[in-house]
């Protein structure tokens, strides 16, 4: 029997932080443990057949040492004493180097922990031999549809630790599992990405059975002119888009003046149909309800019926700001501040067929890809098409296009929105896993096509 | 004891076990990281962040399938259960595999050293600190600057390579970096000026001399009166002109428009469900007029300083260099010892790269470097240059997933009238197809103007790895290119 790679457990990592906090005593200096792992299996195939098969293990401890203003930080990948302690030593080097900045705070207090269970042993036990089996059954679909199947399985645990001088501490687990898939026929291919914390809900086999007949609608894409259209968003595009907006509801992209919401806190931003929370404890999301300097997470109400509710804001910026923490600390010291890793827009009660049946002529969008921004203040992002872009007309998808860029700016794409579908877990290619809808907007901008 | 020696006796340990179960192939590689980074917000010192590093990787073929796993932990007992993983991992892949036939490589029993004069981790780091913080006070002396970030980042590397081939290898890397970035806002726009280039600085394989070299104090008054100037100049106007790209912008351009799509593993559909094909297919090889004919595309993992520099990839072929496009043809494709065949060569040329010990390897760019050109120095471009626009430092860049429709804006931008620098112009934004593009290359500075940069974030692979790539370039025109496409005028 085949023992796979396991995270520390809880009583494995309080006792690595006590260990640090004792030896820390003797030093003179206050500090903080943050303990992450990733246990990571993941296959890898294409072409109908395995390419890249892994299995990552990788931990990080991370030493924080403050005295007086000054602080300092040393990594590790070992979780042994006597390589923490070797930590906590080149730290105190460090900091007798550093200067003073008066910013510095003390590190926060113990938390009441907030339990929330993540964990499906099943899925973060997963053999590579059960990660093939699924594999080769969707090879087996692809081949009996003369398709090409490429994509990734993956599954696995992480954990996030974290301990101080001033008796917090707390811990967090979760299984994770990923499987997204191209088919591909020819020129043409189509694509589903499913995330969340247990293998089997990601609904694997019929996903493949709805990729294969995207693919063959997708076959022999037609010429389109850009300009500007009604597109129908799948979640995974909403989630890939707007993965350019979530820092700018942080305290510190105010405080920097870059956030494209600057001077507008409580003022109409965006559309009235448009709610957006960050909430760790909504039950599609993921992630542990403290944030990297170990503080409770909030739930933050960021937009409101379109007007600017809130920020989230990590300690300092909660003090210079004269508001409260929320919990969304980025590991300390950091120039990004804070960030609002769980994201939930909420949705509405539309289907994306109620989107097509409603639309004279757009675009269906599966996935958008290379999504980067162009301009911070306008927020206009630039991007791309890719693996199936359907022709809707007179409420029908009537044939497949060649793939399309877009220059296009969020904040008019929110103030645009004509439908909402049910929101759901959902996580792009270069994006966090976010709850957001589909959405239907009007008068998107393609500005050219490409060849295929 | 050198790092190679320390190791020895567990990668023999390692390549013995996984013979013994059955492994036709196997390699073994240990890493070791010592990075150090220093970065500045305005005036004050934001982050000093030391990390050591260390673990392996050890990838085996069992039965034709491919297995890796990693471990930080290199106690005798927890190597033999990475190794049984490992064959286990392949037996999995096995279950439906293409058969795996590895080209040729010589054996290499070889320690291997980067090219660098000044050790940054004996250089002081108050010197460090006081560089960046003194160079933040000069930006932060123009006035309306909102937001100065600065930062350097030093790495030592150590890797051991071994493979049940023969070779075993020893590489030691110094790599080293600073830059800086300005901002300025006044509510209704924000503007960024970066110094050298953007989005990191530049990355070298040197020492401490790179730092010194660049000068970030002399250059900051610079950048800051541009980012305020910026806020007020005009916008990039919606034309088809030609442009001059400045060196860091070629650089990214080169990266994007010719690294990629000549990755093989690309061509062959093998990265298809992330970072996409490529529209170099097989088919186009010593055929396609990818550029005009004065464009020479090289790969070249020899270049004493580029980032993407080594003795020996990842699975211990020996650095090469050899053209991608030559007199315009496209000719080659980067490879690796599984896929060489593929291509018909009886050698992979080299390209193998991994993160770090717990990835395993995939096809990477090295340095892909544009061949300078006969039309002299930039002033000689420009003043060649009849109505254009001189574009520099990237600001973004995106680019379709076979690699043809590309858009890039840059931070900066000035006209040029007569074959002289005119008004500077904000948000200036190009785009086209690759082919397209590069066929309307008719100048390219010389040598004079050339510059190796740096690219430290490079994405590919699933999970997404990061890669240290290099691109040489000197500033280039190209002929009736739309400008002026993201924002529109």
């Amino acid at each position: 029997m085949l023992t796979q790679s396991q995270c520390k457990t809880m009583s494995q990592c309080k006792s690595i932080v006590d260990l640090a906090v004792e030896y820390a005593k003797t030093k003179n200096v206050e500090i903080e443990i943050l303990i992450s792992q990733n246990v990571d299996n993941n296959s890898r195939f294409a072409n109908n057949h395995m390419t890249q098969n892994q299995n990552m293990n990788e931990i990080d401890i991370s030493v924080r040492v403050i005295k007086g203003q000054k602080q300092a930080k040393y990594n590790v990948n070992q979780p042994s004493k006597d390589i923490i302690n070797f930590a906590i030593d080149e730290a105190c080097r460090l900091l007798k180097l550093v200067p003073d900045n008066p910013a510095i705070m003390e590190l926060p207090q113990a938390q009441t922990s907030v339990n929330l269970d993540r964990l499906d042993n099943t899925t973060a036990n997963l053999t590579p031999i059960d990660r093939a089996s699924t594999i080769e059954e969707v090879t087996h679909i692809a081949k009996q549809n003369n398709l090409m199947a490429s994509g990734l399985y993956e599954t696995g645990s992480n954990l996030i630790a974290i301990g101080n001088s001033n008796n917090l501490f707390q811990y967090f687990v979760q299984s994770n599992a990923t499987f997204s898939l191209t088919m591909t026929c020819d020129n043409v291919s189509s694509w589903m990405k499913g995330t969340g914390l247990k293998a089997d809900k990601l609904d694997i086999i019929n996903q493949a059975k709805h990729v294969v007949n995207n693919t063959l609608l997708a076959q022999n894409p037609c010429d389109i002119d850009p300009g500007h259209y009604t597109v129908i968003l799948s979640a995974e595009a909403v989630s890939d888009l707007l993965g350019n907006l979530w820092w700018d509801f942080t305290a510190t992209s105010f405080r920097d003046k870059r956030s494209c919401f600057l001077d507008k806190l409580h003022k109409q931003v965006l559309g009235k149909n448009i709610t957006i929370y960050d909430d760790v404890f909504n039950k599609m999301q993921l992630g542990a309800p403290f944030d990297d300097e170990g503080v409770n997470k909030k739930q933050v109400l960021l937009v409101k019926n379109g007007v600017l509710n809130s920020l989230v804001y990590n300690r300092l910026n909660a003090q210079f700001f004269k508001e409260e923490a929320t919990g969304h600390s980025l590991p300390q010291p950091n120039v990004m501040g804070e960030y609002p890793a769980n994201i939930v827009m909420v949705g509405g009660d539309s289907s994306i067929e109620d989107m097509i049946a409603s639309t004279d002529r757009g675009i269906l969008l599966t996935r958008v890809w290379y999504v980067r921004e162009v301009d911070p203040t306008s927020k206009i992002v630039t991007g791309m098409t890719r693996d199936g872009t359907f022709l809707v007309e007179n409420g029908k998808v009537t044939k497949a296009v060649k793939n399309l860029r877009f220059n296009e700016s969020l904040l008019e794409m929110l103030n645009k929105v004509e439908m909402l579908g049910k929101a759901k877990l959902t996580q792009g290619e270069e994006s966090n896993p976010v709850v957001v809808p589909p959405l239907k907007v009007a008068y998107f901008n393609f500005e050219s096509v490409t060849k295929f | 004891m050198s790092f190679g020696e320390v190791y020895k006796d567990l990668t023999q340990m390692a390549l013995t076990t996984a013979k013994q179960l059955g492994a036709s192939y196997a390699d073994i590689r240990i890493v070791e990281n010592l990075s150090q980074s220093i970065e500045t917000k305005n005036l004050e010192l934001a982050r000093i962040n030391e990390n050591k590093n260390l673990g392996c990787g050890i990838r085996v073929i069992y039965n034709g399938g491919w297995g890796f796993a990693s471990s930080y932990d290199l106690s005798p007992n927890s190597i033999k259960k990475t190794v049984k993983l490992a064959i286990e991992i392949g037996k999995a892949s096995s279950l439906f595999k293409e058969k795996i036939q590895l080209a040729d490589e010589p054996v290499h029993k070889v320690t291997w050293q980067s090219q660098y004069q000044k050790n940054p981790f004996d250089i002081p780091l108050e010197t460090k600190i006081n560089e960046l913080i003194l160079a933040s006070e000069k930006a932060h002396s123009v006035k309306g600057i909102t937001l100065s970030l600065g930062f350097m980042h030093f790495i030592a590397e150590k890797e051991i390579f071994a493979s049940s081939q023969g070779s075993y290898i020893e590489q030691h890397f110094i790599k080293s970096s600073c830059g800086m970035e300005v901002y300025a806002s006044n509510g209704n726009d924000q503007q960024r000026r970066s110094y050298p280039s953007s989005f990191g600085g530049q990355w070298e394989l040197a020492g401490y001399e790179l730092v010194e070299r660049l000068k970030l104090i002399d250059h900051a008054p610079k950048i800051a009166v541009e980012a305020v100037k910026l806020l007020e100049a005009p916008l990039c106007p919606t034309t088809n002109c030609d442009i001059i790209i400045g060196s860091s912008q070629m650089g990214l351009q080169i990266h994007e428009s010719c690294g990629h799509p000549s990755e093989l593993d690309r061509a062959l559909g093998e990265e298809i469900n992330y970072a996409g094909d490529s529209f170099l297919k097989l088919a186009l090889l010593n055929k396609l007029h990818y550029g005009s004919s004065i464009v020479n595309l090289f790969a070249d993992a020899t270049i004493p300083h580029g980032l993407g520099s080594f003795g020996y990839d990842d699975e211990g072929v020996a650095a090469q260099k050899f053209y991608l496009v030559q007199d315009g043809i496209f000719c080659n494709y980067l490879s690796s010892r599984e896929l060489a065949g593929s291509i018909d060569l009886t050698r992979s040329n080299g390209c193998m790269r991994a993160q770090s010990w717990n990835y395993t390897p995939i096809i990477r760019m090295t340095n892909i470097c544009l061949e300078p050109g006969k039309s002299g120095n930039l002033n000689d471009l420009i003043g060649d240059t009849k109505n254009g626009i001189y574009m520099e430092t990237n600001k973004s860049w995106s680019i379709d997933q076979k690699r043809y429709n590309f858009q890039f804006s840059t931070e900066i931008a000035y006209e040029i009238k007569d074959g002289k620098l005119g008004r500077m112009l904000k948000n200036p934004s190009y785009g086209g197809i690759t082919s397209e593009f590069w066929n309307a290359c008719d100048a390219i500075c010389d040598e004079t103007e050339y510059v190796v940069w740096g690219v430290p974030n490079c994405g590919k692979g699933q999970p997404s790895q990061t890669m240290w790539t290099g691109h040489g370039a000197s500033p280039a025109r190209f002929k009736n290119i739309k400008a002026g496409i993201a924002h529109k005028v």
